[in-house]
């Protein structure tokens, strides 16, 4: 019912990437179902077609056959605003039902992008500690049509990390620091060869709060005239926020008795991302980083003298990898350098797709 | 659990990737290197010394190279703190560590710059510094950053890795 934002761009570099396309081999995908976007990497012609799409959900009756139908994504949050359904909305399917509409929702995806089921998917996770959300996460995975061939799944700041630092797999080979400023965690992880160390996730600083915040500014900046939800919290942020060149906005809302309010918005955005960025630091300096030190001294030595990986949607507002690199540099008392991948918010489904690709190329299906 | 991302097969996962390291990885030692590098992993807890106008993770790092450094300060302990090197797996896989860890921070100059400085500080004995310069010059790996070369911090780690050499002589 619904088409994800799908794109193809070419990508010389991996023109290898056509595993599958002589129809021997499984295509090498990677996934990543995310709290806010579920993105999938699928090789095609001489680059890459990427879907991307908000991983929510509503359905609806036909109101001539009376069948049910699924939308999902942004057509779903946009014609449903009153029903639509977050299915990963703490990161993994808390419980069944919310298992079932994952796979609900994912088996719409592929079905409507034509993803291959003759496939070596490699999925990108979250390291969190839920066993139960864990196991509901693997129903889906293993429920769905794609993967005849082979699945894995690898930390989702491990497979971010791969195309910052390099166009093949050398971050499996590297001694890194990364973290994923995702929308339900921040999660901070060493890796040392491939090796997960002191893998350091937390909940209380989040995209998602980041939203949160957003709506009780903007309430207050316009003297508790505008309150807006969640959603169109985060829509001010994805559009809005920049460190480099905020300037403020305009929108209007319609009133209940009729007519519109129009308002400027001139802090509550940037406070509410400049506070996030001062947390997520404080978080790093203070809490993952001594552990770190304490346990794996020559990682730690290391690391901070290579550029730390910044990963996850919130990595996308321009001008926060400075802004982190700059924080923690001042925390910590020493120059320590930041760096994101190109596009962050879709690089753990890239990363999950070249590592696809190697398992592929060897043979490990 | 299949999915769990934190049991995924690092073997495949290496052998997947492109290139390998030139001290070789994990997989390639003898199992007595591999138990010894994780005797050092497994670290005791940190005391924090409280000082609030240092960093948390600095005071962290410092502590855990004063821990190391704590089986140096025996009456016993005169300079220089490694006379030999140890004969032993476990004690060759702790050193290639840390040669590894000199290449890598400030490349194979450095290291070899920094092994005449340890021995002559009184660090290394001549026999050490001697057979840590024929290991070194059969090591190089392309991603030393020669530019950075080394800084106190790595000294740090370098007596660090001395003082656990100098045990598992004691030993």
């Amino acid at each position: 019912m619904s088409e994800a934002d799908a794109e193809t761009e070419a990508d010389p570099e991996h023109e290898e990437a056509e595993a599958g396309g002589d129809g021997d081999e499984p295509i090498p995908i990677g996934v990543k179902l995310g709290s806010t976007r579920t993105v999938i990497t699928i090789p095609e012609d001489d680059g890459f077609r990427t879907i991307k799409t908000l991983t929510c959900l509503a359905t609806y009756e036909d109101v001539i056959t009376g069948e049910e139908k699924v939308l999902y994504g942004e057509e779903a949050a946009t014609e449903y605003p009153d029903r639509v359904q977050y299915t990963l909305r703490s990161g993994l399917p808390e419980d069944e039902s919310r298992a079932e509409l994952t796979s609900t929702f994912f088996e719409e995806v592929i079905r409507a992008n034509d993803v291959p089921e003759d496939s070596a998917v490699v999925y990108a996770i979250p390291t969190i500690d839920n066993e139960r959300g864990l196991e509901n996460l693997q129903s889906v995975i293993e429920g769905s049509s794609i993967g005849e061939a082979l699945i894995r799944s690898y930390p989702e700041s491990l497979c971010g990390s791969v195309p910052a630092l390099g166009d093949g797999l050398e971050a499996v080979d590297d001694i890194f620091v990364t973290v994923n400023l995702g929308s339900t965690n921040l999660e901070a992880s060493a890796y040392r060869r491939g090796e997960q160390l002191i893998p350091f996730t937390t909940g209380a600083v989040t995209g998602n709060e980041v939203d949160r915040m957003i709506a009780n500014y903007v309430e207050e900046e316009t003297q508790g005239r505008v309150n807006i939800d969640n959603t169109t919290a985060r829509e001010y942020k994805e559009n809005h926020a920049d460190f480099v060149d905020f300037e403020p906005f305009t929108d209007v809302i319609q009133q209940p008795g009729g007519g519109s309010h129009e308002f400027t918005i001139e802090r509550s955005v940037m406070d509410a991302v400049d506070e996030y960025v001062d947390d997520a630091v404080e978080e790093i300096a203070n809490a993952f980083l001594p552990e770190l030190a304490n346990d794996y001294i020559k990682v730690y030595q290391l690391a901070l003298d290579r550029p730390i990986v910044l990963t996850g949607g919130m990595a996308c507002i321009p001008g926060i990898v400075a802004e982190f690199e700059e924080r923690l540099s001042e925390e910590l008392q020493r120059e320590v350098e930041a760096v994101a991948p190109d596009e962050p918010a879709k690089s753990a489904a890239v990363g999950a797709q070249r590592i696809a690709e190697r398992l592929v190329a060897a043979d490990a299906y | 659990m299949a999915i769990d991302p934190r049991n995924y097969d690092l073997d495949e996962l290496r052998a997947a990737s492109v290139g390998q390291p030139s001290l070789g990885g994990r997989d390639d030692w003898p199992e007595a290197w591999v138990d010894a590098a994780a005797d050092g992993d497994e670290s005791a807890a940190t005391d924090d010394d409280g000082d609030p106008g240092r960093p948390t993770a600095a005071v962290a790092f410092e502590t855990a190279v004063t821990r190391d450094l704590a089986a140096l300060d025996g009456e016993a302990v005169g300079r220089p703190y490694l006379p030999a090197l140890p004969a032993s797996l476990p004690a060759e896989a702790l050193l290639f560590e840390w040669l590894e860890f000199l290449v890598l921070q400030g490349g194979h100059e450095s290291a070899a710059d920094a092994l005449d400085f340890y021995e002559r500080v009184g660090w290394l004995g001549s026999d050490a510094a001697e057979m840590l310069d024929r290991y070194l010059a059969g090591l190089d790996d392309p991603r030393g950053d020669a530019a950075s070369g080394l800084g106190a911090d790595d000294h740090r780690v370098s007596l660090h890795y001395i003082a656990r050499l100098a045990s598992c002589s004691q030993h």
